[in-house]
Order: C-alpha cells, then structure tokens, then sequence
C-alpha cells in the first residue's frame, strides 16, 4: 500500500513540478530569443514579464474553441490529449535527484523506478508522435497539418533510430538499462562523453530531431506550413502541442546528462563541495538553454536535408560506433 | 488488486481488438489496434516480462502502427472513408475466429482454469532482460542471425521490387 501512497504522491508532484517549468520556459525561451534579437521581450506583467505566462494561461482559458467542421470529432479531442499524456509518460522514469538512502531502503526520486527505464522513455517518445499523426488526420482534410503530420511521422521513424543507436553504447558500457546504474557506472569510470564522443553528437543532434525544436522543426515550420499539425486548434488544445514539447525537451535534456555527462556526478576536480542534485540540474538546464539557442541562432534544413543526415550520415556512423564499443569492450581496451 | 488491474488490462486489449475490427473509419480502427497493443503490453508487465513488454511497445506500436498509419495518410482519404467495413470473405474469418473460440473455451473447462488465480503471477521473478540475452546470444545465436539474414532478404527484395528501372520509366 505504501508504494501505492508514494507513487501517487510522486505523480502529482511531478505533474506539478513540469508545469511549472513549461510555464516559466515560455517566458525563458521568449526572454532568451528577444535577447539575441536586440529585444526586450515581456517587460510588463509582474518583475521582467514573469508573470507574463500566467496571463498567457488565463487568457487561453477563454479562447473560443474552434472544431473544424469537417473533422473527426473524438480523434480532434483526442490527439492533444495524446500527445501530453504520452510525454508525460515518458518524464515518469526519469529520476529527478539523486536517490536517498533511507533506514527502509534506498528512496527513488522518479514515479516508476523500473529497471528497463530506458526502454520506457523511448516507448512513450516514439508514441507521442502518435498525437501529432492524428492531430493531421483529424482537422478534416485540411492541407497544412496533413504536411505537418506526415512531416513528424517520417521524422520521428527515422530519428528514433538513431536516438536509440546513440543510447545503446552507454547502455553496452554500464551493462544496464536503469539510470542510476548508468549513473553508477560513469562514477567508476569519466564520464561517457569522454569514452562515447561520436556517440554523443548523434544523440545531441537526433534530440533536436525528436523533439522537433529548431534545425529540425519541420513538423511546425512556422514560414512554410505556419505551424503544420496545429493549424486548425485553438485555445487551450493549441497549448497543449507547444506544453508536451516542453516536456519532451526536459525529458531529453535529462536522458542526455544521464546517459553522457554523469548525471549527478560533479567533474573530477569539483572534490564534492557542491552536491549532485545541484550539478544534475546545472547541466539539464545547459541542455534546456541550448534548444532555445539554436532556436535562436539555426536556419531550418530543408527535408530532404533532413533524411540525407538522418539515414546517410547518421545511422552509418551510429552503427560503425556500435561495433567499435563492441569491440573495445571485448578486446578489454584501457579505460573501457 | 492484482485480478483488478488484469481484467481492465484484457478488456482493453479485447476491447481494442474488437474496435479495430468493426471500427468504420480506417483511421480510428489504427488507433483502436494501438490501444490493443498498450493492453497486450500491460499484460506482459503483470507477467514480470518488462523488457518484452516495452519491446512490445516500441516495435509494435511505436514502429509499425506509425508505418501502418502513414500509409493510410498516402492513399486518398475519400477512398478510405467510402470503403466497406468488411471484405467479401467476412464468413470465413467469422467462422474460423468462431472455431478458435470454441477450441480456447473447451480447453478452459477441459484444465478447469481457475478464475481466482486470475493475474497471480507464477514466473520467475526479478528482471528478465539479461536472461533475454543470454538465451538469445549464446543458446539460440544461430536461427538469430538466420532471422536476421531473412528480413534482410525481404528489405532488399521490397525495395528491388518497388523501384522503378529508370532507363524503363524514361
């Protein structure tokens, strides 16, 4: 019963904790972008705009909600329910601090401690694309979020790959598909970066790929398709596609210092003097702050550049690193 | 509890299956056959199979129903929307699915299967990912890789198959 109890407990405090963060990333992400645009950016609600995204909110409480004629009712419903529910899921496994030794036992700090946690995340990311796929077929026809979707279902297909390919060489290296033995694992040896470096540029560029942020935002292109899958929502249902981005952005940031960059290990020199749960977050929000920089600072590929990266450069070299780890490990090479 | 979550789990999958089979649209009887897929797999969890429970997802739900779908979003939609709910052949498959039903039923009252065990796990416990891999690489290596030899066969002919000979098509 008591599992029950503190699941419960960890879910809500979950749900609570990422909305928060999504509310305060729009008002990042918007600060950040004005920034690098010689722009103020919100100024006027409350301290710097900080109470800007609370407005934001209201305000979409009272949008009229606009159901295109010719859709599909339920699936038009169900697709933004999809997509948040699934990217929800995916942040179910993720630890969020460091586990507590308590007198009972060791305390987790993720909503499921399960040892394929790995697996998890990916399950629930390549379903997440399933909201998107249906936020197209529903609006009923209408040109643009059909793009949009086709855009994100090819996309996602094929990046998942990759995503996956990058992530097994950690996986190889710690013998382990649960996050604090990965963890674990990187406070023997360095850090993965340092053994996994090509393992790592691949995994950074398809997380850009899967969350469908800036390089890669095809499904969304804003100039060309103006916001594809979305196109026919409005109100509240709208927010809710930039909402699961977020929390996929999140989920990626910490898979990526998980995996890579020794979770809540600090580097070598830092001797202790700052405790895990802050360097954990230090490096997640450096990841968080480099979708909004590339936001920024990147021209989108073209779609065909996309694929070509994707299955022609990428998958070769993701693989080409497999066997490399393979062999280091077996052949017992120093430091792996 | 355990008998609880196992009876909302087959009725999701049962009820899953049912709404891809009689669904109208093409497209709604997708996302029925993924709900079906998400019961299947919340029934290897209860069955402590995790790793083939996630597999389940990832290759299942994840992979080919994307495929399956992105398919349906090619072809045109008023054609999908116009076509009837069943082929021709409907009696054959109703009477086989009947046949299997009987066989499963007369096996049930045959081994007088215990509905209050319902749920109750009875394999081993603790994690069976690594056990995956040592049966899979070191006792069964050999079909694996015939396996993996086959669908490469299938990959290649699929796509020699559905290429167009350039010097033909111009």
């Amino acid at each position: 019963m008591m599992i029950v109890i503190w699941g419960l407990v960890k879910f809500v405090a979950l749900m609570l904790i990422v909305s928060v963060y999504v509310l305060f990333m729009t008002w990042f992400d918007r600060k950040v972008l004005a920034r690098m645009q010689n722009r103020i950016g919100p100024q006027l609600v409350g301290f710097h705009g900080l109470l800007q995204p609370l407005a934001d909110t209201i305000k979409s409480f009272w949008k009229e909600d606009i159901i295109p004629t010719r859709s599909y009712r339920v699936m038009f419903w169900l697709a933004p329910i999809i997509t948040i529910t699934t990217a929800f899921a995916a942040a179910f496994v993720v630890p969020f601090a460091p586990p507590i030794k308590t007198a009972s036992g060791v305390f987790h700090f993720s909503v499921a401690h399960i040892n394929e946690a790995m697996l998890f995340v990916f399950a629930f990311l390549g379903l997440s694309s399933f909201g998107v796929l249906y936020a197209g077929i529903a609006s009923g026809g209408s040109k643009y979020p059909f793009i949009g979707a086709q855009r994100e279902g090819a996309q996602m297909v094929s990046y998942e790959i990759i995503l996956a390919l990058s992530l097994l060489n950690p996986i190889l290296m710690s013998q382990s598909l649960n996050f604090e033995q990965i963890v674990a694992a990187q406070t023997h040896h360095l850090w993965f970066v340092f053994y996994q470096p090509v393992a790592f540029l691949t995994f950074l560029i398809s997380m850009f790929a899967v969350s469908a942020k800036v390089p890669f935002d095809l499904p969304e292109a804003e100039s060309e398709i103006c916001c594809g899958h979305f196109v026919e929502y409005s109100g509240l249902k709208m927010g809710l596609y930039p909402f699961a981005q977020y929390v996929v952005v999140l989920v990626m940031s910490a898979i990526m210092v998980l995996a890579f960059l020794g979770g809540w290990t600090g580097p070598f020199w830092s001797g202790g003097f700052i405790p895990g749960l802050i360097w954990y977050w230090i490096k997640i929000a450096f990841f968080i702050f480099l979708f909004t920089w590339a936001w920024g600072t990147f021209p989108r590929y073209r779609y065909d550049q996309l694929m070509d990266i994707g299955w022609k450069v990428l998958l070769p070299i993701s693989v080409l690193n497999i066997f490399w780890t393979g062999f280091a490990l077996t052949a017992g090479l120093p430091f792996f | 509890m355990v008998a609880i979550m196992f009876f909302i789990l087959s009725l999701i999958t049962i009820g899953g299956a049912l709404g891809t089979v009689i669904a109208r649209n093409a497209y709604s009887s997708a996302l029925w056959m993924i709900t079906s897929f998400l019961g299947v797999s919340g029934l290897f969890v209860m069955l402590n199979a995790p790793f083939i429970a996630m597999l389940q997802i990832i290759v299942y739900a994840g992979a080919i129903a994307v495929l399956i779908l992105f398919v349906m979003m090619l072809m045109d939609r008023r054609v999908l929307e116009n076509k009837d709910r069943f082929n021709p052949q409907y009696l054959w498959g109703a009477i086989f699915g009947a046949g299997l039903l009987a066989d499963l039923l007369a096996l049930a009252l045959k081994f007088k299967i215990d509905i209050s065990q319902a749920g109750k796990n009875l394999t081993i416990n603790g994690s069976n990912t690594k056990m995956v891999g040592d049966v899979l690489f070191k006792h069964y290596l050999f079909p694996f890789e015939m396996v993996a030899i086959v669908l490469l066969v299938a990959l290649v002919g699929a796509i020699v198959l559905s290429k167009d000979d350039e010097k033909e098509a111009r």
